[in-house]
C-alpha cells in the first residue's frame, strides 16, 4: 500500500515542459558515465532546496549489476524536479523514477561533498544525458521517456544506435561494447 | 502498447475533437490521460528577460537576442481562426532583468545562460559536480551558468504548478548558449537570422547572418510549452503535423516562427479570446474540477471519450504500461 502510495506521489509529479536536446548515442551515454547500472527504484523522496526555489528527488535504486564502471549495491540519485505538498515541479528532460520501477540508469559519480550547511544530498549521484540516460526495462525491453523531449536531427557515429526503445540484450552489449 | 489500449486512446481523442491534435501537458507522469491539464489560470504571465549570456555573431548582440526572444511570444497572442483573432493569452513583458535564479521565485524567466557551472568549479566551490542543490542554486545565480549537464539539452523548461488542478505558477526557460570559445566549446550557437539565410556551416562559431539554432524557433517552441501544449504527435493515437510549432524534432537551419493550425488550435480551445481560461477543452486527463470553466470541445461525443477512457482504465491492470511513440528519428 506504502509504496502504491508512493507510486501515485511520483506518478503525480510535475509534468512539466519539454526541452530541446541533441539525441545521444548509447555509445555516447556509456562514455560519459561512471557507471552504467540495471536495478530496481527503491524509493523516491521529494523536497524543496532549503531556499524553497527548487524541488529535488533523491531516488534510491538497488543495483543488481553493473554493465559498465562500478557502483555500490544501493545509490542514492538524485534529480531535478517532484512533488512536495501541493505543489509540483518538473524540469524538462530529466529522467524520472518511480518506486518499483527496474531501470537502465546511466550515472555520474558524485564529486567531494561541498557546499554549506543543508546540504544533505551532497554525495549523491547524477543521471548523464538526462531523460536519455535512464531506461525503463518492461519485459525484454528497454525504453527511455522521450516523449517531452524534442530533438535536434544530428547524425551519430557511424555504428552507434540513439538512446531509444531497443531489446535490452542489445542495450546492455552496446554499453559494454562502447569505447 | 497492445491494440485495445491503443484503440481506446484512439477513439478518446477523435471523440474529444476529430480536427484536433494539439496535446496538453498534464501533471501525470508521460501520459496526456491522466492528471489534470497545465494552464495558467490568469491566461497571461509576466515574463523577464536576461539574455546577457548571449555570445557570438548569431545576433546583433544580446539585445538582438533578446528582442527576438520578445517576438517569439506574440504569435501565440496573435493567434487568428476564420480571420478573427481567437488567443486570450496575453503574455506580459516585464523588461530586461538581470536576474539569475532559477526556480519558484515569482519570476517567470527567459534566459540565456553561457557556460557551464561546472566550469566555475576551481574558483567557486558550489559549482562542483556533485554540489548540493542549495549550492547549486547559488552557483547558478552567481554565474549565471547552465547546470543541467554537459551534453545533449539545448533549451529546456522549469514549471512549478498545483498538482491538484494543474495550475501553473512559475515558469523559467533556459537557452544554453554557446560560450564564446571555439576551441573547447560549450553550449550551442544561438541565431536571429530569418528564413531565407543560409545554414551556417558546421562548425558554426562567429558566422554571420545565417541559420544554426534559431533563436526565434526555439522560443516560439518553448512559450508553447509554457502555455501548457505538449509535442504533437509525441503519444500513439495523435496526429502528426511537422508544420507545427510543436513537432517534435528540430533541425539546424530551421526556422518555424509561425503556428500551424493545431497551435492555434491549442491556445485559442485552452485561452479564448474574451473568454476564462480552461482546465478542460482538450484535455485527455481527469475531469476538471467544478470551478473550472470552459468545456470539453467534444461536446456530446465527450460522453464517448469518457467510456473509452474508463474501458482503458479498466484493462490498465494487465495490459503493459501504455508507452508513447517516441518520434524523433533522424
Amino acid at each position: 500500500m506504502k509504496a502504491a502510495a508512493a507510486l501515485a506521489l511520483v506518478a503525480l509529479a510535475a509534468r512539466a515542459l519539454a526541452a530541446l536536446a541533441l539525441p545521444a548515442s548509447v555509445e555516447d551515454l556509456a562514455r560519459s558515465s561512471d557507471a552504467v547500472v540495471r536495478g530496481t527504484v527503491l524509493a523516491a523522496r521529494s523536497r524543496w532546496t532549503a531556499d524553497r526555489l527548487r524541488i529535488v528527488t533523491a531516488v534510491e535504486l538497488q543495483v543488481a549489476i553493473a554493465w559498465r564502471g562500478a557502483a555500490p549495491a544501493r545509490v542514492e540519485v538524485l534529480v531535478p524536479g517532484g512533488v512536495v505538498g501541493d505543489l509540483g515541479q518538473r524540469v524538462d528532460g530529466m529522467a524520472t523514477f518511480a518506486p518499483g520501477e527496474e531501470v537502465v540508469a546511466f550515472l555520474v559519480r558524485p564529486g567531494p561533498a561541498r557546499g554549506s550547511a543543508g546540504s544533505s544530498s551532497s554525495g549523491a549521484w547524477r543521471v548523464a544525458g538526462g531523460a536519455q540516460g535512464k531506461f525503463t526495462v518492461s519485459g525484454s525491453r528497454a525504453r527511455p521517456d522521450l516523449a517531452r523531449t524534442t530533438f535536434l536531427e544530428a547524425p551519430l557515429a557511424p555504428g552507434e544506435r540513439r538512446a531509444e526503445e531497443m531489446p535490452i540484450a542489445e542495450l546492455e552489449r552496446r554499453v559494454r561494447a562502447a569505447r | 502498447m497492445s491494440g485495445a489500449p491503443r484503440l481506446a486512446l484512439a477513439l478518446a481523442l477523435l471523440a474529444g475533437g476529430s480536427a484536433r491534435a494539439y496535446v496538453r501537458t498534464t501533471t501525470a507522469s508521460n501520459d496526456p490521460r491522466h492528471g489534470a491539464c497545465l494552464y495558467w489560470p490568469q491566461a497571461g504571465f509576466t515574463y523577464r528577460v536576461n539574455a546577457s549570456g548571449f555570445t557570438g555573431a548569431g545576433c546583433a548582440g544580446a539585445a538582438d537576442a533578446a528582442s527576438l526572444l520578445r517576438a517569439s511570444f506574440a504569435p501565440w497572442m496573435q493567434a487568428s481562426r476564420g480571420g478573427a483573432a481567437c488567443s486570450g493569452f496575453h503574455f506580459a513583458d516585464g523588461g530586461d532583468t538581470q536576474v539569475t535564479a532559477l526556480g519558484n521565485d515569482g519570476v517567470n524567466l527567459v534566459v540565456l545562460r553561457r557556460g557551464l557551472c561546472s566550469s566555475f568549479a576551481a574558483a567557486d566551490p558550489d559549482c562542483a559536480v556533485g554540489a548540493s542543490p542549495e549550492a547549486e542554486n547559488r552557483c547558478i545565480a552567481a554565474h549565471d551558468c547552465w547546470s543541467h549537464g554537459t551534453g545533449a539539452i539545448i533549451a529546456l523548461t522549469t514549471a512549478t504548478f498545483r498538482v491538484e488542478t494543474g495550475e501553473i505558477v512559475d515558469a523559467d526557460t533556459e537557452l544554453h548558449a554557446w560560450n564564446a570559445d571555439a576551441r573547447n566549446p560549450t553550449g550551442w550557437y544561438f541565431t536571429c537570422a530569418g528564413a531565407g539565410s543560409g545554414i551556417c556551416p558546421t562548425p558554426p562559431y562567429g558566422s554571420a547572418s545565417c541559420i544554426y539554432i534559431d533563436v526565434g524557433t526555439t522560443m516560439t517552441h518553448e512559450a508553447g510549452h509554457m502555455l501548457g501544449l505538449d509535442h504533437v504527435c509525441a503519444y500513439s493515437g495523435t496526429t502528426c503535423d511537422s508544420s507545427s510549432v510543436m513537432f517534435p524534432n528540430t533541425s539546424p537551419g530551421k526556422v518555424v516562427r509561425a503556428l500551424g493550425a493545431d497551435d492555434v488550435a491549442g491556445v485559442c480551445d485552452i485561452y479564448p479570446a474574451g473568454g476564462a481560461p480552461s482546465a478542460s477543452a482538450g484535455c485527455l486527463g481527469q475531469p476538471a474540477p467544478p470551478s473550472s470553466s470552459g468545456c470539453s470541445s467534444g461536446g456530446a461525443a465527450g460522453g464517448l471519450a469518457v467510456l473509452a477512457l474508463a474501458a482503458l482504465a479498466l484493462r490498465r491492470r494487465r495490459s503493459r504500461p501504455w508507452s508513447p511513440r517516441v518520434r524523433g528519428d533522424a
